[in-house]
């Protein structure tokens, strides 16, 4: 490796440490801020709708479709095993454990975290936060508590709405399309599911993404540089940094919660 | 370097109104650049103060550190005599911006709330008032600033002059000992300018505000202004307005080149 390569490495080990420090300070400020009255409960309803209602079409669209592709492949390949009794086991276990949520945090972080880095980012760039702080007003009271704890209330929900229509896409594949038997799809998707290990799992999966998605898009929008080339970057790497986190968590969690 | 070649004596013959806000020996760097080398000015208790300067000279720089925007590298901002901004906690500097009004040059407004909430906004996070006694005073406050039929407007939809004022009615809204103004004149036409500016001083003589403003307009400077504060070359050179009509620095000179008349 070169010096320069060299060089780059360190610079880029020594911002990732940096960019973690900093994230971390933001999240104590923010959860700080939860403590701290008023609730603003008006702008908590507003954001809810901005970041959950609007993120409703694409959730429930995607979940749709990935039940219906879930339906199609489970059915093809069960069917080798004699085994298609089982498809609404496949699918809701798939979806509830591991698709739900983690599609769900994918969509809502392309949808609304790239928003919320954005319209932060353009609330720096026009000096609105500077304008609250000379007002005595917190930023991260009055712009960010709100937009996350929408975001975090949000993703459990919309992941179990992802789940419900996924489970109706496989049951349309499975009971309408290939003409199943519409009691045995349901029947061995309520024996399948346990509440703890599956649904348990899959809420906390989804209240987790939602924190890192939430944290992560604020606080790239809050630390943007002041110019419109700052709100880009903070909005793809708002992009980049949720899904990866996402991605990375999945897999702790997964490992963890002992599925 | 002295900080200060110019007379610093200002206000009506017989009148001498003390230093409200003391800067002194202020250091700052941008990066490698140094903005200030060594900047020290006085600005007058109650009186229009204008931060002049060209193009990256610091007026903005400074303006955000009276409001404890940005801390210097060094030097001291005492208001009242004994408080140095320069040393605040967080807890101190909100107490400190209660006592501030500040005026950004694109308004700075949210534009997610209309002018009225924008401007009942300081009101409702610190008072006591209901919603009935907040509409009172921000009737009263747009009435002073001449805004009329704005209050469910969004600041998108206001012209550059109205934003101004409705920004002017944000930071006046609290009775601010101290209203720092960030480029009022910028991006308005010469008759916007005249509307502001009258704006400017009759808010100033009615509520004896202590006025900074940071602009690069020369010409509505030397006919409100009661102290001029030009930085060059990261310093400051301050005094009356008629300090610097006759004044030989030729940094000064160069500064105006032809605008004073």
């Amino acid at each position: 490796m070169t010096g320069g390569g060299v060089t780059r490495l360190g610079r880029g080990a020594t911002r990732m440490v940096f960019d973690l420090g900093g994230l971390t300070r933001f999240g104590a400020q923010v959860a700080d801020s939860l403590r701290r009255r008023p609730l603003r409960l008006r702008r908590l309803a507003d954001e809810m709708f901005t970041i959950g209602v609007l993120s409703l079409s694409i959730v429930l669209l995607s979940g749709l479709l990935v039940g219906l592709v879930l339906g199609l492949q489970g059915h093809t390949t069960l069917v080798r095993f004699g085994a298609e009794d089982t498809l609404g086991a496949v699918v809701g276990l798939v979806l509830i454990r591991e698709l739900g949520p983690v599609l769900t945090a994918l969509l809502v972080t392309g949808r609304a975290g790239s928003a919320v880095a954005a319209e932060i980012g353009a609330m720096v760039v026009t000096e609105q936060l500077d304008g609250l702080r000379m007002m005595s007003v917190d930023p991260i009271d009055f712009v960010v508590k709100p937009k996350a704890l929408a975001m975090v209330l949000s993703m459990p929900l919309l992941s179990a709405l992802f789940i419900v229509m996924g489970v109706f896409g496989g049951w349309l594949v499975g009971v309408v399309f290939v003409g199943g038997d519409p009691g045995l799809y349901l029947s061995s998707l309520e024996s399948a599911v346990r509440f703890r290990e599956d649904i348990g799992g899959s809420l906390l999966k989804a209240f987790v993404f939602g924190v890192l998605v939430a944290l992560i898009s604020t606080w790239r929008g809050f630390t943007c540089r002041p110019n419109a080339a700052g709100v880009s970057a903070a909005t793809t790497a708002t992009v980049v940094m949720s899904s990866v986190a996402t991605l990375i968590f999945d897999y702790f969690i997964t490992a963890l919660w002992r599925f | 370097m002295e900080p200060s070649k110019i007379e610093s004596s200002s206000g009506p013959a017989g009148v001498v109104s003390p230093v409200h806000i003391e800067v002194e020996g202020l250091r700052f760097n941008r990066g490698e650049r140094p903005i200030f080398r060594d900047v020290s000015c006085g600005f007058l208790r109650d009186r229009i103060n204008v931060i002049l300067g060209g193009s990256g000279s610091g007026k903005t720089t400074l303006l955000r550190m009276l409001g404890c925007l940005l801390r210097p590298d060094s030097g001291a901002i005492r208001v009242d005599d004994d408080l140095d901004l320069t040393r605040l906690g967080s807890s101190e500097i909100k107490a400190y911006r209660r006592h501030v009004g500040m005026m950004f040059q694109g308004g700075a407004l949210l534009d997610s709330m209309s002018v009225f909430d924008n401007a009942a906004l300081p009101l409702r996070e610190h008072s006591p008032l209901d919603e009935a006694e907040i509409a009172r005073e921000i009737r009263h406050v747009f009435d002073s600033v001449g805004l009329d039929g704005v209050d469910d407007l969004l600041p998108a939809e206001l012209s550059g002059g109205m934003k101004k004022r409705a920004a002017l009615a944000r930071a006046l809204v609290t009775a601010p000992d101290i209203l720092l103004c960030d480029e009022p004149f910028s991006g308005l036409d010469p008759a916007t300018v005249r509307l502001v500016e009258s704006l400017l001083v009759d808010v100033n003589e009615r509520l004896g505000v202590t006025m900074v403003i940071a602009s690069h307009h020369v010409a509505s400077t030397f006919r409100m202004a009661g102290r001029i504060v030009l930085l060059v070359e990261g310093e400051a050179l301050s005094g009356a307005p008629d300090a610097f009509r006759d004044h030989a620095d030729p940094r000064v000179e160069e500064f105006f080149a032809g605008d004073l008349v």
